[in-house]
């Protein structure tokens, strides 16, 4: 599982929100690179990769973050981020921020080394098992940015695949918008209520006790509708399930 | 003949729409049985990517040279005895169409489903001057019968059920009840083809115009396309400035992608090619096309926006949109409801007649991935929610907002501070973390909660107790 | 054409007309005359009409029909006439119980067929009656619908004309599948060898 070879760098993209209200979705990204044989590396200075704002038009506001970004991260040979849309973000939408000179050459060169976590473990690791247990019957919900932008769906699925015990179940229509959006969450709230109430139908046709996905936003978003309604169903990254779930704090 | 709402009562209308929808609403039904038809066709074709990137260029080759097709276009017209018009407006092309059916002499007019007649609002001018204006796309001709607009592009009553449509026919009708399609099917059958037998006028929309000899494409499963191109003396064609396509082998192409597409056919029942008046075969002894701008040649000119324009009008995105699905078409007002309807119309009409549009989407990038065409339609929301943004006056509470924003995120030190000011407020609400109110959030949702410590906390403890 | 080859259109074309719910009756030469009959007396057609295409003349389906007892035929009018005598022509076809054409081609991968073009006008008599009936040789079968194209450019791609892929139909009400709006309400193809 580990190349005997290399110990790869790697720069850790924790999120905002991940950073403020999942840090457990951190430890357990620290805990899988550093099983994999990498060195992690984690720059505080970092904060946001300027997602929200560009979501909802602001464009200035936007590049700014992303040149803040592109300058923290410029001399990171791999960064790995528990977040399809983020590493979305800055693939394929700081292309559109209008990015001019310096700060354009950086980008050209950071969009072929960012990655979302699981592509980093499968496609460039070759990871192929997990040594976790995970003895519960999980649903998958397909985040959208990952899975339309970044062609994301087999690689947390084989890993999820390779936990002991699990009962791994696909959601009806497990492609379809859970609703969340980012701002349009919250502008839209009704809507987008209604778009997870379909998601909340097809998570209890399947029975399960956990759904994951590779965003903790769609997340928050899903387990604020299943909690509000007291389902007693919960939310968990993929990552804390590969890594062996509560991940106390301090330990490795 | 009911108007539909204006696009800037979009929120408003969608909110209505989700507190007044049924149990189950018939567009969350229906279009989920388009999209498994369309993925059903689209996997008889294994290289069915490669075929949707070639129809892509073609479209997009086709309008990158627009003007010189028009040329050619035009040459086969007059050489085809076809009489075209130009309209540079919504006005003008009523005014075009008025005329044609005035100097006709008829007192009715028989139409074939047109998008960009509902565009143009031709039948409410065609009442007006005391002509009646006959939908007979089975469709269509329900929702007129109820005075109300249509809720998709390929399917206008995609929000009914049939025992919307029996209630109707026996009220509107004056027949039986019944709830059986093809029962219902028939009657309207019946009712129309005396009405297209006697009928001197037909209007058609035009899917698209073969510029290498000039013929005029119709596409339609139920045979009124036909009709209303083959019996009447005169035949008005409404067409689009974009709806050329270079060739009879593009044309193919076209067609099958978006048959495919629209309603996972492998090919509409018919494919009207009409090349011009025949009267001597027993044709229309007049065929007119009204060729409409209204927005389009300075779309042309908008470099973010221009690759709407491929689109072919297929629906496809429609049935794929979950957002869509949860609302059907009507809140989206104006003529063209779903993703492509929320570019469209800011596109064609600025972003002040519809400033709601790009933002009622999750940008999930559903619509995206069956357009036949490859419209980039979450990256043009996108750019569309700036302009709306450029848009907004200074002070405005969201710029504000979202200054403040980008002022927090730019530094450690004040992202850190603040988020911890967050945490602290959160802990202090009454009954816990979870009840806290955030407008918006938690009207559905349980708020999230922060965690004890963040992320960078928990990591600097453990690496000190790693010994780094 | 290879025998396989022939086999494989032959059997794709089985497949994309029954998907589009049309009739195929596939018949040696000699047996399109007594095919025809079992269509119409299928279909229960008092009145036929007809057009004057050649491959029609060629196999005998006018001679055919006019031969019937049971069965009134009607016959396109010439071209060039006055435009009175097609609008008396196309109230009568519309009572009519079946139209009879051919077609220039047909492709397998979905069952379109390419009317003829124009002289004689095919389009009414594709159109109006209850139900519609081709009439064409193995020959014409072409893959797919670019070969059907290519087939309609090759010969002059000019007039005004059609390429129908089974009976009308719409799915406009709950998104059920109805035979038979405006158009025909059945598409019967009669493939000879």
């Amino acid at each position: 599982m580990v190349s005997a070879k290399k110990s790869p760098t790697v720069h850790l993209f924790i999120p905002c929100f991940v950073d403020q209200f999942y840090p457990g979705t951190g430890m357990a990204t620290v805990r899988l690179l550093r099983n994999s044989g990498c060195e992690v590396v984690y720059e505080p200075e970092q904060t946001c990769c300027g997602q929200p704002a560009y979501n909802s038009g602001y464009r200035d506001e936007a590049a700014h973050l992303a040149r803040r970004f592109l300058r923290l991260f410029m001399d990171a040979k791999a960064i790995v981020a528990p977040s399809a849309s983020c590493v979305a973000m800055v693939r394929k939408h700081y292309g559109e921020l209008g990015l001019v000179g310096e700060d354009a050459e950086r980008w050209e060169s950071l969009r072929t080394k960012i990655w979302e976590l699981s592509e980093y473990l499968v496609d460039v690791l070759g990871v192929k098992k997990m040594e976790a247990r995970f003895p519960h019957r999980v649903a998958y919900h397909t985040s959208c940015h990952g899975f339309r932008e970044l062609g994301i769906l087999e690689q947390p699925l084989s890993l999820l695949k390779s936990v002991k015990d699990i009962d791994l179940v696909e959601l009806d229509d497990h492609r379809r918008c859970c609703g969340f959006g980012g701002t349009f969450a919250v502008k839209n709230s009704a809507l987008s209520a209604a778009m997870g109430e379909d998601k909340l139908e097809a998570i209890r046709r399947s029975g399960a006790e956990v759904v994951t996905a590779t965003d903790d936003s769609c997340l928050m978003h899903i387990g604020g509708l299943l909690s509000r309604q007291k389902q007693g169903v919960r939310t968990l990254h993929y990552a804390e399930i590969l890594a062996g779930e509560k991940v106390e704090e301090g330990e490795e | 003949m009911s108007h539909a709402s204006s696009p800037k009562d979009l929120k408003r209308n969608m909110k209505r729409a989700l507190k007044t929808r049924p149990e189950i609403p018939p567009f969350k039904k229906n279009t989920r049985k388009a999209v498994d038809a369309r993925n059903q066709r689209a996997a008889e074709w294994p290289d069915f990517e490669d075929r949707r990137k070639d129809v892509t260029s073609r479209r997009q080759k086709a309008l990158d040279s627009l003007n010189e097709l028009h040329v050619r276009l035009r040459k086969n017209w007059a050489s085809n005895g076809v009489t075209v018009h130009e309209a540079v407006d919504a006005e003008e092309a009523r005014r075009i169409v008025l005329g044609i059916v005035q100097k006709s002499g008829a007192d009715r007019v028989l139409k074939s489903k047109s998008m960009l007649s509902e565009e143009i609002e031709i039948n409410d001018a065609l009442i007006a001057a005391g002509i009646e204006s006959v939908e007979t796309d089975l469709g269509e001709y329900i929702v007129q019968l109820r005075d109300e607009p249509p809720s998709h592009i390929t399917m206008p009553g995609m929000h009914l059920t049939r025992v919307d449509v029996g209630k109707l026919f026996a009220e509107k009708l004056g027949v039986d009840y019944t709830e059986d399609p093809p029962a219902l099917t028939q009657i309207a059958r019946r009712t129309l083809r005396k009405q297209f037998l006697e009928s001197e006028v037909g209007m058609v929309g035009v899917n698209f115009a073969v510029a290498e000899t000039g013929h005029i494409i119709t596409v339609t499963n139920e045979g009124n396309g036909r009709m209303v191109t083959t019996l009447p003396r005169v035949v008005i064609a409404l067409m689009g400035w974009e709806r050329v396509t270079q060739s009879m082998e593009d044309l193919a192409q076209l067609w099958q992608l978006l048959s495919r597409s629209a309603t996972g056919q492998r090919a509409s029942v018919y494919l009207n090619m009409m090349q011009g008046p025949d009267p001597e075969n027993g044709g229309p002894e007049e065929v007119h096309v009204v060729v409409v701008d209204n927005g389009r040649r300075a779309l042309e000119r908008d470099e973010e926006l221009r690759e709407v324009l491929r689109c072919i009008r297929c629906g496809a995105c429609l049935n794929a949109c979950p957002v869509y699905q949860q609302v059907g078409g009507h809140p989206y007002g104006g003529v063209y409801p779903g993703p492509i309807g929320s570019v469209v119309t800011p596109a064609l009409w600025g972003i002040r007649s519809a400033p709601d549009h790009p933002f009622a989407s999750s940008l999930c990038g559903a619509c995206e991935e069956v357009c036949p065409v490859s419209i980039p339609i979450p990256k043009m929301l996108l750019k569309l929610r700036q302009r709306r943004v450029d848009h907004r006056g200074w002070p405005d509470p969201e710029k504000t907002l979202w200054g403040r924003f980008r002022w927090v995120m730019d530094s450690k030190r004040i992202y850190e501070s603040a988020s911890g000011i967050a945490r602290n407020a959160q802990k202090l609400w009454p009954g816990g973390g979870e009840k806290m109110v955030v407008p918006g959030w938690t009207d559905h949702r349980d708020a999230p909660v922060f965690a004890k410590k963040p992320f960078r906390t928990l990591f600097a403890d453990s690496e000190k107790r790693r010994g780094k | 054409m290879a025998d396989e080859t022939k086999k494989k259109l032959l059997n794709q074309l089985s497949e994309s007309l029954a998907s589009v719910d049309a009739g195929l009756v596939e018949v040696t030469r000699n047996k399109v005359l007594s095919a025809l009959d079992d269509v119409l007396k299928r279909l229960s057609v008092e009145r036929v009409a007809i057009t004057n295409e050649a491959t029609l003349i060629d196999v005998g389906v006018l001679k055919h029909l006019r031969s019937l007892e049971d069965i009134s035929t009607m016959v396109s009018p010439a071209p060039g006439q006055d435009p009175s005598i097609y609008k008396e022509w196309k109230q009568r076809l519309a009572d009519a119980g079946a139209g009879v054409t051919t077609a220039l081609g047909i492709a397998a991968e979905t069952g379109t067929i390419l009317l003829s073009q124009l002289k004689p006008d095919q389009r009414s008599v594709s159109l109006l009656p209850t139900h519609h009936i081709v009439i064409l040789p193995e020959i014409r079968v072409v893959p797919d619908v670019a070969a059907l194209f290519k087939l309609w450019t090759e010969s002059g791609a000019t007039g005004n004309t059609v390429m129908v892929t089974g009976p009308s139909r719409t799915a406009d009400i709950e998104k059920e599948l109805v035979l038979g709006v405006h158009g025909p309400q059945s598409l019967t193809v009669i493939l000879y060898s």
